[in-house]
C-alpha cells in the first residue's frame, strides 16, 4: 500500500463515529505517514532502516514487544498517572479550603492560615515526594497477569479514570476533608482552652494544628491508595511525614535571625504539649479518611471491576501460582514466591513466550488452581457478546 | 510527534539495519539494565483494601473511640464555668453609666461593680479570663502590625521600629514602644474579685498574676532593651502607644513584670484565632487544705472600665472555669469521639454483613466443581 493511503485509513478511523485513539505500527519507510497520523505512532526498528523510527513515539526492537508495552507499560502508566492528576487537585483542594473557609471568621481580610513556610514548602516537600514515588513505582497488579488478560484494559477503556464523574468525587473528598479538618479545630478552639495550665493558643497554633491534620491526612490518603509498596514507597511516605515534624520544630525552635517575625516560635511544640491537641489531630484524620474507606470498601465488595477481582485471587492464589512454575526451581534458587514469578518474565524478552508455553502446559495439569480467575471473568461478562468464544477456549484464555 | 530518547540512542549506534542486541564486542548493547529497580521488579508488599481486612481496623477504632469519648465527655461535665458578660448595653446592667459615658481623656478609672453567685464551689486552680466579642484579633493588617525584633530588646528597632507597625509607629516625633496596632489595642480593665460570706464583709479573693504567660514568650521571645537596668531610662526618647494611659515601663512595680515582659501584655500580644476569644486574666491558686478555692455563695466583681467596645458592637465578659487535663469546657471533643467512635463501629458491622453475603458468594462461585 501507498504511504497516503495508509495514513488516509488511520484518518479515518480517526474521524468515525466514536473519535478512538488510534495507534500505528510500522517498521518501513512506507510506514511513516500512517505513523504520523495516529494518536501514538509505534516504529519497529527492523531491516528498513530506521525511518520510521525516527518519526514515531516510542520505538521497540521487535514486534512482539508491543504486547507488554500496551498491556503492561501503557496500563501502568495510566493507573499512574490518573492518580497522579487526581491526587494533586485533591491535596491541593484540601490545603486552600480552609483557608478560604478562615476568611469568614477574620473579617475576609486575606489573613492567612497557616504561616509562610508552610504555605511555601506544602507543595515542594511534605507532599510531592510521595506521589512521585507512586507514579513512578505503582503496580495495581502484576505484570504477568496483565500480559495474560487482556480483558483488564476494559476497565480503564475510554479514558475512564480522568473522567469527570471521578474527577468530582476526588473534589468532592477534597472538599470534605477540607470542612472536617477546618470545623473539626474550630469548634474544639471555640473560646475554650485546650491546655491543662489554663494558657491560651493563638491563631497561628490554630492554623498549625489545621496544617497538621492536613499533612498527615493527604498522606494517609495516598497510603490506602498504593497497592505495591516498595522501600522506596515507605522511605519517601514515613520520611516526608517525619521531614514534616522535624521542620516543625526546627522552625519553631529557634529565633531564626534572618526572619523578621518570630510568630511561630514554639508554636508547634506548645500544640504538641496539649492532650485534646492530640486527640482532635487522630480524632480529624479517622474522620477526614473515613468516607473513602467505606466507600472502596464497598463498591469493592458489592459492585468490584475487573481488575479488583484479578487482585483478589492473585493475592488468594500467590502462593500456589509460585510452586508450579516450572522455571522457578530451574533457574535461580527459590526465594519469595511472587516475586521470582514476575522476575522470570523480566529476565529475557526472548525467553517469554518459551516461559508462557511451559506455564500454560503446567496449568492445564493442574487445572483447578491458577485457571479459577477465568471463572471470575465469567461471572464478570455475563451479558458480553463475544465473552463464550472467550470463555470456551480455556487454555488460550490462560495464556 | 516527536521521536523518543530511545530513538536517539538507536541513532548513535547505528551501521546495520540488523538488531544489535546480543552483539559482543565493539557496540555497547542498548538493553536496559536487568537490576530489580529498572525492571520494575522490586520486592514490594501488596496490601488490598477488602472488607475482611479492613472490618478489624473499624471495630478497633469504634471500641477505642467510644470510651474515650465518654471520657472526655464526662470530664468536661465536670469542669466548672461561670461566665458573665458586664459590657453594659442594657439600661438596668451595672456598667451601663460606665460605658455611655465613656470618654478617652478621663483621668479618673470608671468603676462598676457587678453582683453575681456562684451554685457550686469551684475546686482546685480556678482560672480568670476575659473575653471579647466582635474582637477581630485576626485580621491581617492588625495581625502584622507588631515588630518581634523590638520586643525582643533589639536596640535598633527600639529606636527605629519596623515598617509594619504603621501608623502606630511614631507618635509626636519619637518611635512608640511597643509598636503596632496590637499593642496599642491593650486590653486594660482591671478586674477584682471579692467574696461576701454571709455573715460580714467583701473578702478580697487573691489573684495570681503571674504564669499567665507561656514561659517562653516570658523568658525568650520577649525581652526588656538594655537589660534588667533602670526601665525608664532605657526606654528613654520612646513615646508610650497612643491608646495607653501609662507607658510601657510603669505597667506593674514588679520589676519582673514590667516593661515589655508584663504578662498581661504578652497574653494579649499573641493574637487570637477568632473573633469570639478569651484570654487568660489571673488564677486563683487552690487552698492548701481541702477547702474549695472558690465557695459557693455570693460574690461581686468591681471593674475599673477602661477599655471601650460599643463603638464595634463588642462584647465584654469574665469568665471563672476550672481546668482539667484536657482544658477547659469542650463537650465537642467528647461528642465528636463518640460519634466517629459509633460511626466506625456501626461500619463495621455493616461491612461483616456485606463481607459475609458478598464474600461467601463469590467464593463459592470460585471454586470449580
Amino acid at each position: 500500500m501507498a504511504p497516503l493511503q495508509k495514513a488516509q485509513i488511520v484518518k479515518m478511523i480517526k474521524t468515525s463515529k466514536e473519535h478512538p485513539i488510534t495507534l500505528a505500527i510500522g517498521d518501513g519507510a512506507n510506514d511513516v505517514s500512517m505513523i504520523l497520523e495516529a494518536h501514538v505512532g509505534i516504529g519497529i526498528m527492523g531491516k528498513e532502516g530506521r525511518q520510521a523510527v525516527r518519526n514515531s513515539d516510542y520505538a521497540i526492537p521487535k514486534f512482539k514487544h508491543l504486547k507488554k508495552m500496551l498491556l503492561v507499560h501503557g496500563h501502568y502508566y495510566y493507573i499512574r498517572i490518573s492518580e497522579l492528576v487526581q491526587y494533586f487537585f485533591y491535596k491541593n483542594v484540601c490545603f486552600i479550603f480552609p483557608q478560604f473557609l478562615y476568611q469568614f471568621f477574620c473579617g475576609f481580610s486575606q489573613q492567612p492560615l497557616y504561616d509562610t513556610a508552610y504555605l511555601t514548602l506544602y507543595n515542594i516537600s511534605f507532599t510531592s515526594l510521595p506521589i512521585l514515588v507512586y507514579s513512578l513505582m505503582e503496580q495495581h497488579i502484576n505484570m504477568d497477569i496483565l500480559k495474560k488478560d487482556p480483558s483488564l484494559y476494559k476497565d480503564i477503556a475510554k479514558n475512564s479514570l480522568l473522567r469527570w464523574p471521578t474527577f468530582i468525587y476526588w473534589t468532592v473528598l477534597g472538599v470534605y476533608d477540607a470542612i472536617v479538618m477546618f470545623f473539626g479545630a474550630y469548634f474544639l478552639f471555640d473560646n475554650t482552652t485546650f491546655t491543662s495550665n489554663g494558657q491560651m493558643f493563638g491563631n497561628w497554633t490554630f492554623g498549625t494544628l489545621v496544617f497538621t491534620v492536613l499533612v498527615f491526612t493527604v498522606t494517609f490518603k495516598l497510603v490506602l491508595d498504593t497497592h505495591y509498596w516498595t522501600w522506596i514507597n515507605h522511605f519517601v511516605i514515613w520520611g516526608s511525614l517525619v521531614f514534616f515534624v522535624l521542620f516543625s520544630l526546627l522552625w519553631g525552635g529557634i529565633i531564626w535571625p534572618f526572619l523578621n517575625y518570630q510568630r511561630m516560635y514554639y508554636v508547634f511544640m506548645q500544640m504538641l504539649s496539649s492532650g485534646p491537641a492530640w486527640l482532635s489531630i487522630i480524632l480529624l484524620i479517622t474522620a477526614g479518611l473515613l468516607p473513602d474507606v467505606v466507600k472502596k470498601v464497598i463498591w469493592r465488595a458489592m459492585w468490584p471491576t475487573i481488575t479488583e477481582r484479578i487482585q483478589d485471587a492473585d493475592k488468594l492464589y500467590k502462593g500456589q501460582l509460585s510452586e508450579f512454575t516450572p522455571l522457578a526451581s530451574l533457574q535461580a534458587p527459590p526465594k519469595a514466591g511472587g516475586r521470582r514469578r514476575g522476575s522470570e518474565n523480566q529476565r529475557n524478552p526472548r525467553r517469554s513466550a518459551a516461559f508462557s508455553k511451559k506455564l500454560m502446559f503446567t496449568r492445564w495439569q493442574r487445572r483447578p488452581d491458577y485457571c479459577t480467575f477465568t471463572p471470575l471473568l465469567r461471572l464478570v461478562d455475563g451479558h458480553s457478546p463475544h465473552h463464550n468464544a472467550y470463555g470456551g477456549a480455556e487454555p488460550e484464555t490462560c495464556v | 510527534m516527536m521521536a523518543s530518547s530511545y530513538n536517539a540512542k538507536e541513532e548513535d549506534g547505528h551501521h546495520s539495519g540488523s538488531s544489535s542486541h546480543g552483539g559482543p564486542g565493539a557496540m555497547k548493547s542498548k538493553k536496559p539494565d536487568n537490576t530489580a529497580f529498572k525492571q520494575q521488579r522490586l520486592p514490594a508488599w501488596q496490601p488490598i483494601l477488602t472488607a475482611g481486612t479492613v472490618l478489624p481496623a473499624f471495630f478497633v477504632i469504634g471500641l477505642i473511640f467510644i470510651p474515650i469519648g465518654i471520657g472526655l465527655f464526662v470530664t468536661s461535665n465536670n469542669i466548672k464555668e461561670f461566665e458573665i458578660d458586664y459590657t453594659g448595653v442594657e439600661v438596668d446592667t451595672p456598667c451601663y453609666n460606665c460605658a455611655k459615658n465613656f470618654s478617652w481623656n478621663s483621668t479618673t478609672p470608671c468603676v462598676c461593680a457587678v453582683n453575681f453567685t456562684l451554685d457550686q464551689p469551684f475546686e482546685s486552680n480556678v482560672y480568670m479570663y476575659y473575653g471579647l466579642s466582635n474582637f477581630y484579633q485576626n485580621h491581617r493588617r492588625y495581625v502584622k502590625s507588631r515588630d518581634d525584633s523590638q520586643l525582643n530588646g533589639v536596640e535598633s528597632n527600639l529606636r527605629q521600629p519596623s515598617k509594619e507597625c504603621e501608623p502606630y509607629r511614631t507618635s509626636e516625633g519619637l518611635p512608640i514602644a511597643p509598636c503596632g496596632a496590637i499593642a496599642n489595642s491593650l486590653f486594660n480593665d482591671t478586674l477584682t474579685l471579692y467574696y461576701i460570706p454571709p455573715n460580714g464583709t467583701k473578702l478580697s479573693v487573691p489573684l495570681t498574676k503571674k504564669g499567665i504567660a507561656w514561659w517562653t514568650d516570658k523568658h525568650v521571645k520577649f525581652r526588656n532593651p538594655g537589660g534588667s537596668a533602670n526601665l525608664s531610662t532605657a526606654f528613654q526618647g520612646t513615646a508610650k502607644p497612643v491608646n495607653w494611659r501609662k507607658p510601657v515601663y510603669e505597667l506593674d512595680e514588679d520589676s519582673e513584670n514590667n516593661g515589655f515582659i508584663n504578662e498581661d501584655f504578652i497574653v494579649w500580644m499573641r493574637t487570637a484565632a477568632l473573633p469570639t476569644f478569651r484570654k487568660l486574666y489571673r488564677i486563683i491558686q487552690k487552698k492548701p487544705n481541702s477547702t474549695p478555692t472558690l465557695s459557693s455563695g455570693k460574690y461581686v466583681l468591681e471593674i475599673a472600665y477602661n477599655y471601650p467596645v460599643l463603638s464595634f458592637d463588642g462584647r465584654k465578659r469574665m469568665i471563672l472555669s476550672t481546668i482539667s487535663w484536657m482544658g477547659g469546657k469542650n463537650p465537642f471533643l467528647g461528642i465528636a469521639y463518640i460519634t466517629v467512635g459509633s460511626i466506625c463501629f456501626f461500619l463495621g458491622v455493616v461491612l461483616l454483613i456485606i463481607h459475609h453475603k458478598y464474600d461467601t458468594r463469590s467464593n463459592s462461585a470460585e471454586i470449580p466443581n
